[in-house]
């Protein structure tokens, strides 16, 4: 299915999914935890996208990033709407939410990070900061030399630093 | 061969991790002392660092896409179907709520779509009423003041399928959508509640929509607050 979009390439449903869909999937199922409403997202964030093809302008920002902010103002729709559900537990459970609770829109910001980066990328971020492995466990683990790994990690980071550099200096929503 | 930057990579991804060994911590500080975009990306990392950290954040890579993909495609599909279907018949402009509803109601052709392999789309059904899997526009006239409700429906194999909104309902009320054959027989679609917000649902009848005339929403006093005469199939 194309679309014509002002620019060379036009807006092709199968090709985006195919380039984008596993990484916004990723983002969707990480950030909600649920599987089948991360599905419906991410088709939400497709339905989005070819409604608003037209005023999508690849000057601006690539087709990735279009459709990462689409999935964000999905995913935070979806957040929202879970929020509202009535919760049952009793006032220690609500204190210890209360406690736990954590920015949503930093999480999500955190996890759009880590969704774009490359397989290997994210491998070694998670694998370090967010599991604690050592980078001698990565390597027993993995066969890959240990400094490998920490040069690929020191690069992830730089990207994930990028990536939050663009999304936090962006009001856009495109919705 | 290792660059100095590679070196710099090397050791600045160990101090984040905090394995650093005693030398590698020397060497590291004169790297990072003698050049301040280095200690600035280095405070700047590790602040990232701590970040993650803290952000009740785990990654789990989801084992595949599945069908999503085709289900996206036909769900498109449909919904351009439905619009240019909408355009051709010249009726009223279709209302928002509806397509997230048909869009979901994709499902089963995303289904069927994945049977026939990827990529290749079911062709969008459309046809005179009755035609199967096309959405109909019926005309709704409200017989209760204050309410305004809307309504497709879509012939299947196993009955006729509503897509209805309905707004200015009593808030908590029961009200009952039915269809009515040609001999006066009943068809109940289910029920909803009225709500402070517009009600937007699908509800299925097992009737076929060539034995349908009619469709009515009723109270529990089986009032009729709305209807839609359906056209002859």
């Amino acid at each position: 299915m194309h679309a014509r979009r002002g620019s060379t390439r036009e807006f092709d449903v199968r090709r985006a999914f195919d380039e984008n869909g596993a990484a916004l999937l990723g983002y969707a199922v990480n950030a909600l935890r649920d599987r089948p409403l991360a599905e419906d997202c991410v088709q939400e964030t497709f339905l989005r996208a070819w409604r608003a093809r037209s005023r999508f302008d690849p000057a601006q920002a690539s087709e990735r990033t279009w459709l990462f902010a689409i999935a964000r103002n999905v995913i935070l729709d979806a957040m929202r709407a879970r929020a509202r559900m009535p919760i049952i537990g009793d006032d220690a459970e609500l204190e210890s939410r209360a406690a736990d609770a954590v920015d949503p829109l930093e999480r999500l910001r955190m996890l759009e990070s880590l969704a774009v980066l490359s397989e290997a990328h994210r491998t070694a971020v998670v694998a370090v900061h967010l599991h604690g492995r050592t980078y001698q466990e990565l390597s027993d683990a993995t066969g890959v030399p240990a400094a490998t790994w920490r040069t690929r990690t020191f690069h992830a980071l730089r990207a994930l630093r990028t990536h939050l550099e663009g999304t936090e200096g962006s009001d856009a929503h495109p919705r | 061969m290792r660059t100095p930057d590679d070196r710099w990579a090397d050791l600045a991804a160990a101090a984040l991790a905090g394995e650093l060994s005693e030398r590698e911590a020397a060497e590291f500080e004169d790297l990072r002392r003698a050049d301040p975009a280095r200690a600035r990306e280095f405070a700047e990392l590790d602040a990232l660092t701590r970040r993650l950290r803290q952000g009740d954040l785990t990654w789990t890579t989801p084992r595949d896409t599945g069908d999503l993909g085709t289900r996206i495609e036909a769900s498109l599909a449909r919904e351009e179907g439905v619009l240019s279907a909408r355009d051709a018949a010249g009726s009223r402009p279709r209302r928002r709520w509806v397509l997230p509803a048909v869009a979901a109601a994709c499902l089963a052709v995303g289904l069927v779509v994945g049977l026939t392999g990827p990529g290749v789309l079911s062709p969008v059904p459309a046809g005179p009423p009755g035609t199967l899997g096309a959405v109909e526009a019926v005309e709704v006239s409200e017989d209760a003041g204050g309410i305004v409700v809307d309504a497709d429906v879509v012939a299947h194999t196993w009955g006729t399928e509503a897509y209805l909104e309905a707004e200015g309902l009593t808030v908590g009320a029961t009200y009952e959508l039915v269809f009515v054959g040609a001999d006066g027989g009943e068809f109940s679609a289910g029920e909803i509640l009225g709500s402070e917000v517009p009600v937007v649902c699908r509800m299925n009848a097992a009737v076929l929509r060539e034995d349908a005339v009619r469709m009515e929403l009723r109270d529990t006093a089986r009032t009729v607050v709305a209807h839609a005469d359906l056209p002859t199939v």
